[in-house]
């Protein structure tokens, strides 16, 4: 959304008028306004589309004559305006002034919608566990015929309801953590070599009483410049998937160089993902049906890995054959 | 007196379980299904007095289902309760217009399950056949440290004491059958006393 001031300069750097025309003519969503002495000395396409005249009418006028834009140009920062929100960054220059406006309405109930939708998924994923809790330590606390045995199993079962809700929070912690490091993110130099040693001490004791070969293929990398412990929680929590949803054969870790940055593909020989749920997986609370009743977990893990990725500038995505298994690939720029 | 006959659809098997437990113990007769799938194929062959059905289960939709149901005449007339952690409009108002008893929010009390039940559940007629059973039943003497029996027992008095409230009951009967309700209780209220002592 920022225009950086950088580029602001580099726009008065360019000031024969051709080129500026041609250049505030590319933002098609940002409306640009240079005024000198009052006047409006430039005003792109997009701007004129947001105040409703043909361009370049707004030339030469005052901004307080066009009604909407005299409203916009009193403004700094984000406001609504008329019920819509606009974005609006001001420049000072020698003779004048650059205003840039956005308008960001749509943005914002996007933003909304998503908060909602994940508060809801959010509630319903708790609802479940309470209810059963609260069901059960009833049934204890009013059932007298109940025998020794059972009182044990419903115990058992609240329990493991405890645990669920345990797992779905620190979930939820975790990526509003995540959220956090989207502002400050500790970056330092790891060797490749050292994630996997911490992953695979982690994992090869639980692979082995499964019966499931843990394989790496690892080249020899450059050193990654990675926060190292979001790094290894992208590799358990790709593994643990991996892991739980294997049952005979092998799961392969291999990383290559790649040019500017590395690949690392892990494959496992399990159930696999049915093609229609595969752009699902990355949602919140999203499990593949079926499996998600008779395997552990809040469908968390795989949005987890994907915005530390993201956050690395890196990409992640899913093949996967449905009875065959499933190849997780994801980047990370050696930068 | 017969059993009232509810069908569970519901995908989390804890909570399936809890529900099963609660209603069998009020005396009611329970069948579990975790898909809509599965209970589809179940009530092809015959419905249950209730069904309650979870909107978001695996595969196909509780509302899904619902709509089958009521598009064939054999199943249309099945009396339908929802339950579900999703309180969206557009989901209770799709709900309604196919036609349903009552909408259960979870996380939800087990006075509330009841409650909906036994305001959805058809009357039943009551004659004297049903109120000698119910004298039955009164003068039962169970063996207290056998637990299948006691709870067999508890249950038996909860579908009477339902059966006296909920049930048409021709006006010559009234009497007998507030009386009974009164001994119900206290014999409900003995049974688990003598329990909780023991």
């Amino acid at each position: 959304m920022n225009i950086d001031t950088y580029k602001i300069h580099l726009f008065l750097f360019m000031r024969t008028d051709e080129v500026l025309d041609e250049v505030i003519n590319v933002f098609e969503d940002t409306g640009i306004l240079i005024i000198e002495s009052n006047n409006i000395k430039k005003a792109n396409r997009a701007l004129h589309k947001m105040v409703g005249l043909d361009y370049p009418m707004l030339l030469g006028k005052t901004p307080e004559s066009i009604p909407k834009l005299a409203k916009l140009i009193e403004i700094d920062g984000e406001h609504i305006v008329d019920g819509e929100t606009f974005f609006i960054q001001k420049f000072d220059i020698d003779s004048g002034e650059i205003i840039l406006i956005k308008n960001i309405t749509e943005k914002k109930r996007e933003e909304v919608n998503a908060r909602v939708d994940f508060t809801t998924k959010v509630a319903h994923e708790l609802r479940t566990p309470l209810t059963v809790i609260k069901g059960y330590i009833e049934v204890l606390k009013e059932d007298v015929t109940l025998t020794r045995d059972e009182r044990k199993e419903i115990l058992r079962t609240i329990r493991n309801e405890c645990l669920r809700l345990e797992r779905i929070i620190e979930n939820m912690l975790e990526l509003a953590r995540i959220d956090s490091y989207k502002i400050k993110i500790d970056k330092e130099k790891v060797t490749i070599d050292e994630i996997l040693q911490h992953v695979k001490s982690l994992f090869s004791k639980r692979f082995t009483e499964k019966g499931i070969e843990l394989k790496f293929e690892i080249e020899n990398l450059e050193e990654l410049f990675v926060d190292s412990n979001l790094i290894k929680q992208v590799f358990i929590n790709l593994l643990d998937n991996a892991f739980k949803f294997t049952d005979k054969g092998y799961v392969k870790v291999s990383g290559k160089h790649k040019g500017d940055h590395v690949e690392f593909i892990i494959e496992d020989t399990g159930i696999g993902i049915p093609k229609d749920k595969l752009d699902k997986v990355f949602e919140k609370f999203y499990r593949v049906e079926d499996k998600a009743h008779t395997i552990p977990g809040v469908g968390l893990g795989l949005a987890i890995t994907k915005e530390i990725i993201e956050l690395h500038g890196g990409k992640i995505w899913i093949e996967s054959e449905e009875g065959k298994g499933t190849k997780v690939r994801f980047t990370l720029p050696y930068g | 007196m017969v059993k009232d006959k509810i069908f569970v659809v519901e995908d989390d098997k804890p909570l399936a379980h809890l529900i099963r437990l609660t209603l069998e113990r009020e005396g009611f007769e329970v069948e579990v299904f975790h898909t809509a799938e599965e209970a589809l194929k179940r009530l092809k062959k015959g419905l249950p007095d209730i069904l309650l059905l979870d909107i978001m289960l695996p595969g196909m939709s509780g509302l899904d289902l619902l709509e089958i149901l009521r598009s064939d005449t054999a199943t249309s007339g099945v009396k339908t309760i929802m339950l579900t952690a999703k309180k969206e409009l557009s989901d209770v108002q799709r709900a309604l217009a196919l036609g349903v008893e009552g909408y259960i929010a979870k996380p939800f009390e087990k006075e509330v399950l009841l409650e909906k039940i036994e305001s959805a559940l058809p009357e039943y007629y009551v004659d004297e056949n049903v109120l000698a059973e119910i004298k039955n039943i009164l003068e039962f003497k169970p063996v207290f440290n056998d637990v299948q029996e006691l709870r067999e027992h508890l249950a038996n008095i909860n579908c009477a004491m339902r059966t006296l409230r909920k049930g048409a009951i021709p006006e010559r009967y009234k009497e007998i059958a507030r009386t009974l309700l009164v001994k119900l209780a206290e014999k409900k209220k003995e049974v688990l006393d003598r329990l909780a002592n023991e």
